[in-house]
């Protein structure tokens, strides 16, 4: 028999007995829409953790540090040096010191950061308020609890001068310290540390070859260079830390959860696979007398086996694409009616559910899959069936 | 001019189990059948004719001796031979019909050629003409259930010459039909044989129909007791003259 007709027998034998065939068509919808709404939280809260800790920039960027053994330390030389790794894209040299900042009558100690301009946008940093500045400009990021300490609020400091003194040691351990008036261009959102940054530029005069960086900021041109870069960096024996350590213990904390979170979706999966197993033994012991009658015709047996095959196939493959709808269906309306809320009580709005296309062709692939083996022994039953036992079958 | 050998059985035996007990329903049977015959085995029930029918079937199994179609020995035939000899060497027409009520009459009687790998369009269209020379050409989209006991066995008689057969074989083609129904099935048979030269083997235990073949086999207790042969005379000659018409048979 060609294909093609058994597939059209299959069908006529599926619509002769509609509503079991919805029946068993939605009992593995609900079991494949189940597992792909958990699977589509899991990968959604997922995402949503990494979009709350990086961006694209920070993902292809390196924070060097001076390690505890460093046979390189981490100046101006070691900066030159690292610039001419093959893969590194820019470097962004931090450097942390001691100072202080006044506002009016208002002082207080705080860590100044001397960064350069692409700082904010490799350290995805984010502002609470205002703006980042330029290398040229004499302006100052600081935190809100800077502001606090300066006895200010938020809404008025932004353009406000801010006195800064900066105190640096040279070669040859004295002290120096420079004064800044800086204008605050923007605040970060921390109440624990007093802190501001300000263009490296205003203090170049006492930058060069010697000067020991707090750390560097190293953007490699290419995400798959960063591996190369890393073990070349720490080979100088400096210590190398990316966002993408922290993304890796997300991912693997979330694939734990996706794990827990598909089991428990297969539960539903499981009854929904033994009542179609159910569903086929039926489908089996009522056309066993056609089967009779087939055989009898000189139908092959392994055309019955196909045609009991398919008809599984067939239950499975409508059920995995109507409960992978399903799924997304659900995830998405779920989204949108906490984001409605979220926006009635003027709430970010956030996107809790995410589904990977791959995943979704996985998953109708994988309710093939259920067909198959749940298929089979009644396939084979069927084709096994001795014609005229089959004929005389009331 | 001898005819061809069709059908050659040699000393067949085949027996159940029950439990402890066996039971020997055909014994030591032989015969032959030439080309173009109509035979009868006839004998009252249980003497084993319908299991002499499923032997030569291919649909029962024989404990011993053998059965040669044309030559070739259908016992050592593996299950893809013994689909294909039911599919195009044979067709069988059952006295319950055994229709498939899920399919239209027309996909009944395509259902063989269909099996064979015939396109649908091609099949459709060979049933169609199969059905209209059954008389059922207002029946092709109908179900079988739609149908009297004659149009069905009809519809079953036109499945079974679908796939252009050597071989008819009918269990008990009447037994369930009025006697005009049974009467005409047995017209049809007989044009089949007369006309188409289509070897017609049936089983039958009504005495009103062996006047219709050319060899009668009487069977008891699993063994062939008489063989007789009929000389048809100008009786059988107007029954082949028979034409089947729309007007005689539609229903």
């Amino acid at each position: 028999m060609r294909p093609s007709q058994i597939i059209e027998t299959t069908w006529s034998n599926l619509m002769g007995k509609k509503s079991r065939t919805i029946l068993t068509v939605t009992g593995i919808a609900v079991g494949i829409g189940a597992i792909v709404f958990l699977v589509s939280l899991g990968y959604g809260l997922q995402e949503f953790s990494i979009k709350r800790i990086s961006s694209i920039n920070s993902l292809s960027t390196l924070d060097v540090s001076q390690g505890k053994t460093a046979s390189f330390k981490l100046d101006g030389a070691t900066v030159k040096k690292i610039s001419t790794l093959k893969g590194v894209a820019s470097i962004s040299p931090v450097l942390s010191l001691g100072g202080k900042a006044a506002m009016g009558t208002k002082k207080t100690d705080i860590v100044a950061t001397a960064v350069e301009d692409d700082y904010f946008a490799l350290e995805d940093l984010r502002l609470f308020k205002g703006n980042t500045f330029t290398d040229e400009e004499q302006k100052t990021v600081i935190s809100t609890a800077l502001v606090q300490s300066l006895g200010q609020e938020p809404t008025d400091i932004i353009n406000q001068d801010l006195s800064l003194t900066v105190t640096f040691k040279t070669k040859d351990k004295t002290s120096v310290t420079k004064d800044l008036v800086l204008k605050v261009s923007g605040i970060v959102q921390d109440n624990t540390a007093t802190f501001a940054y300000y263009p490296i530029k205003l203090i170049s005069e006492y930058t060069n070859d010697d000067t020991i960086y707090s750390a560097l900021k190293v953007k490699v041109s290419e995400k798959d260079n960063i591996s190369a870069v890393r073990s070349e960096i720490e080979g100088m024996g400096l210590t190398v830390t990316s966002v993408a350590d922290t993304i890796a213990q997300i991912d693997k904390v979330f694939g734990y959860i996706r794990i827990g979170l598909v089991a428990l979706g297969s539960v539903a999966l499981v009854v929904a696979a033994i009542g179609m197993f159910n569903t086929m033994t039926i489908a089996l012991l009522e056309r066993t007398r056609d089967i009779g009658i087939m055989k009898a015709l000189g139908i092959d047996n392994s055309d019955i086996y196909w045609m009991f095959l398919s008809e599984a196939m067939l239950i499975a493959g409508m059920g995995g694409i109507a409960g992978a709808f399903f799924g997304v269906f659900l995830s998405y309306s779920i989204n949108f009616a906490i984001n409605f809320l979220a926006k009635l009580v003027g709430a970010e709005t956030v996107l809790l559910f995410s589904t990977p296309l791959w995943f979704t062709l996985i998953i109708i692939m994988f309710s093939l899959v259920v067909g198959l083996s749940t298929g089979i022994y009644p396939s084979k039953r069927a084709a096994k069936i001795n014609p005229l036992d089959a004929l005389r079958y009331e | 001019m001898a005819k061809t050998k069709v059908i050659e059985v040699e000393n067949i035996t085949k027996s159940y189990k029950f439990a402890e007990n066996t039971f020997t329903v055909l014994k030591e049977i032989s015969f032959e059948i030439e080309s173009g015959e109509f035979v009868i085995f006839f004998g009252p029930s249980g003497c084993g004719k319908s299991t002499l029918l499923n032997i030569i079937s291919g649909l029962e199994v024989i404990d011993t001796g053998k059965v040669k179609i044309r030559g070739e020995d259908i016992s050592k035939f593996n299950n893809h031979q013994m689909a294909n000899y039911r599919r195009t060497k044979i067709g069988i027409v059952f006295q319950q019909f055994n229709l498939l009520k899920n399919l239209t009459n027309e996909e009944n009687v395509a259902l063989p050629l269909l099996a064979n790998n015939e396109p649908k369009v091609r099949s459709i269209k060979r049933a169609q003409s199969m059905l209209t020379m059954f008389g059922l050409s207002k029946h092709f989209q109908k179900k079988p259930t739609e149908l009297s006991g004659g149009q069905q066995q009809r519809v079953a008689m036109a499945r079974a010459l679908a796939a252009n057969p050597w071989i008819i074989i009918a269990d008990e083609p009447t037994g369930n039909l009025d006697t005009k129904s049974a009467n005409e099935v047995m017209e049809i048979f007989n044009i089949l044989n007369k006309k188409s030269k289509r070897t017609v083997i049936m089983v039958t235990h009504n005495p009103d129909y062996t006047k219709f073949a050319d060899r009668i086999f009487f069977l008891r207790d699993g063994q062939i007791v008489k063989e007789q042969r009929n000389h048809h005379t100008e009786s059988v000659q107007e029954i082949a003259d028979f034409k089947l018409s729309e007007h005689a048979l539609e229903g």
